[in-house]
């Protein structure tokens, strides 16, 4: 493997470490929903980072949904939010499946 | 080259500077505004990656207390895809340039070289060499807490020669900057305005002095301790 590709390997797996607890993370929060006004901040603070962070180590996936859970997540509009956030577990899912 | 990460996404931030090392560069690396902000103070940075969201500290507002106080450093901030009002905030308070997250480093590495390609003085307002400093909008030259009053061509000879401060400045590259083409000018005209604004540094006490390469040009100097 040359230099470049084990320099990508180690930074997607430094990312998919964050990512595994990034879902469990928003799992807890979303069954929390509705019962916890603290969920909500939560999901808004976890899809910002995964937003921004996805994309960057190659998962554009993860961070176009997790756009979309944080914009609901800001607007507090915790009706919408399930379907994103079930779409958002969804790309994680699969960037966890792409681990070696 | 040497660059300073202010990012509070450890992940991103550790991509970024393992990356900008494996190119070589020294990298210092701060999750907090306030631990970024003593950093940019505190040594010599070529650029500056800040995030727009901080968890101490909005990334704009050090962007704007750096260039408040004078320091021109190169500085790119990271912002939110969608957040085009963080763009333009950031490039008002005074940032060179912005990227948008998600990004690609190989697009973050060239935009932070291209940044330090940048003649770095250019982007600063107030210069100050020893006791000298020069506001380059105002067109203010302070010796000390004492306002110096020069002629224009002074000013633009004094403002190249700081912006170019312990490095010879050739005659003919003074000549380019200070007159128009086409503009006439005398064989000596340079000599002239270097004596000039030789004279008047050194009625005021000012700690700099310009020094002459005989046959090559000029440069701006601290004197040596007495």
């Amino acid at each position: 493997m040359s230099g470049e590709a084990e320099f990508e390997r180690q930074q997607r797996a430094r990312f998919l470490a964050r990512a595994e607890a990034d879902l469990a993370r928003l799992r807890a929060a979303s069954g929390r929903l509705g019962a916890d006004p603290a969920a909500i901040v939560e999901i808004e603070h976890v899809a910002h980072g995964l937003a921004g962070a996805g994309g960057t180590f190659g998962f554009m996936e993860v961070s176009e949904q997790a756009e979309q859970v944080e914009i609901l997540a800001e607007a507090r509009d915790a009706e919408r939010l399930p379907p994103m956030l079930a779409a958002l577990d969804r790309a994680l899912v699969a960037a966890l499946g792409s681990r070696p | 080259m040497r660059v300073l990460v202010v990012e509070d996404d450890p992940d991103i931030s550790g991509l970024v500077v393992d990356a900008l090392k494996r190119d070589g560069a020294v990298v210092d690396a701060f999750a907090e505004g306030g631990d970024g902000l003593h950093a940019a103070r505190s040594a010599p940075y070529d650029t500056i990656v800040v995030d727009r969201r901080l968890p101490d500290m909005d990334g704009v507002e050090l962007v704007r207390r750096l260039r408040a106080e004078g320091n021109g450093v190169p500085i790119l901030i990271l912002t939110a895809r969608r957040a085009v009002a963080d763009r333009v905030e950031g490039l008002q308070a005074g940032a060179d340039d912005y990227l948008t997250k998600p990004f690609a480093v190989a697009e973050l590495k060239a935009r932070i070289a291209a940044l330090a390609r940048r003649p770095r003085a250019m982007s600063e307002n107030r210069l100050t060499l020893g006791n000298v400093s020069y506001d380059v909008t105002a067109r203010d030259v302070r010796v000390g807490q004492q306002s110096l009053p020069l002629s224009r061509r002074e000013l633009d000879l004094l403002e190249l020669l700081m912006r170019r401060a312990r490095t010879v400045m050739p005659k003919s590259a003074i000549e380019e900057r200070l007159y128009g083409l086409g503009e006439a000018l005398g064989s000596n005209t340079v000599e002239v305005h270097v004596h000039n604004l030789r004279r008047a540094l050194e009625r005021v006490g000012a700690s700099v002095q310009i020094e002459t390469r005989r046959g090559i040009g000029y440069l701006l100097t601290e004197k040596p301790a007495a």
